[in-house]
């Protein structure tokens, strides 16, 4: 039987083949901590930690910002958004992993619930 | 150089969360009674009340009219914008028709949306749903309006909601807003460090009954009052200013 003993740590690479998301830029991997659904980057500036995995909507290029200040190991952004060419330049010049995934960010959730990543602080 | 009172929020019957006695008509006389110099019309997502409202002020002597739009971009942010005469307020408004969601307005759950005419007549009522957010994406919207005259003003930038800083957490790079607004509450002083200081701020009433119009306000010190004066007392230029007094702090001090 398989008991969660609390928040995994594991690889972005293995979450990127495991659930096959899709990279916007080259990606560098490191460890995923936790992670976060927020559309609302003042929320995540409140609430996600060094290491978070961030899945939302939000395409403005704050986003970049955001992960750059917080140190979000990864940003996905979900069910098909495209972030336009300057969010792009911006995830490769401030080395922040951005991907993509044609899923929701309910769907998503899950099956990062599922692969054992928790909530920040979980 | 004169001082002029205005407010530069103000919504009409069209807009879905509008009172319906706020009919262009009402909204004049109410400015005029209460003295105010510049009102601006910014329904949400539209336009359409716009030519009303330059209408009736023909016959209202004193209160000078800006016309536009509290638009909701795709990051549902609420931003005002506004150009000086009705006809480019109402072209910039079919633009945003393109740009709304496709669903109706659901009256019996937002309100119905009356387009009326200066003598508060219905023309027709806006079936759009203006209560969505367009997909324009804020740099977007800002260019827009530049490109059409207008200026653009960050709605109620310390409000948890719809706000620039609830949207995108801190002030975004690159974007050239040209005011932001502070609801009533707000003290200037707490929001200063988070926007850049050649941006002023500005208060408004944000009226959606006509109680309302006019409760807060922003003084401007300018030539005239134009809508050309207005854009360069935003900008601060050759001696013209925006005054926007902390009004919580006032009420406060004055127990």
């Amino acid at each position: 039987m398989f008991v969660n003993l609390g928040n995994a740590q594991m690889k972005l690479s293995t979450i990127v083949n495991e659930l096959q998301l899709t990279p916007l830029v080259e990606l560098c991997d490191q460890e995923v901590t936790s992670a976060y659904a927020s559309d609302l980057l003042s929320d995540v500036v409140g609430n996600a930690q060094a290491g978070t995995l961030l899945i939302t909507i939000q395409v403005h290029r704050n986003v970049v910002a955001v992960a750059s200040l917080v140190g979000l190991s990864a940003v996905v952004i979900v069910h098909g958004r495209r972030p336009e060419d300057d969010v792009l330049a911006a995830a490769r010049e401030n080395h922040i992993n951005l991907l993509s995934a044609p899923c929701t960010a309910f769907t998503l959730a899950g099956r990062l619930y599922h692969l054992g990543v928790r909530a920040p602080g979980e | 150089m004169k001082l002029f009172t205005a407010d530069v929020q103000v919504h009409s019957c069209l807009s879905p969360c509008g009172s319906l006695e706020c009919s262009p008509a009402r909204i004049a006389r109410a400015a005029r009674e209460r003295g105010l110099d510049i009102i601006a019309l910014t329904d949400h997502n539209t336009a359409a009340n716009c030519p009303a409202l330059a209408a009736v002020l023909a016959d209202v002597p004193g209160v000078t009219a800006f016309f536009g739009a509290e638009v909701t971009t795709a990051e549902e942010i609420h931003v005002m914008c506004l150009f000086g005469d009705a006809e480019t307020a109402l072209a910039f408004g079919e633009f945003l028709r393109a740009h709304l969601p496709p669903q109706r307005n659901d009256p019996g759950f937002f309100g119905d949306q009356p387009v009326v005419d200066a003598h508060e007549q219905i023309l027709r009522l806006e079936d759009a749903f203006l209560a969505g957010a367009t997909d324009l994406p804020l740099d977007r919207v800002d260019d827009e309006v530049h490109a059409r005259g207008g200026v653009v003003i960050a709605s109620h930038i310390d409000r948890p909601v719809n706000s620039l800083f609830s949207q995108l957490g801190f002030w975004p790079g690159g974007v050239a807003l040209d005011a932001c607004d502070l609801s009533p509450r707000a003290r200037a002083a707490d929001w200063r460090g988070r926007v850049p200081l050649h941006v002023p701020f500005v208060r408004s009433s944000d009226a959606h009954f006509l109680a309302d119009i006019g409760r807060q306000c922003t003084t401007l010190q300018m030539c005239e009052p134009t809508f050309d004066e207005f854009r360069r007392a935003l900008a601060q230029q050759d001696g013209r200013a925006v005054f926007c007094a902390d009004v919580a702090r006032l009420l406060s001090s004055s127990h």
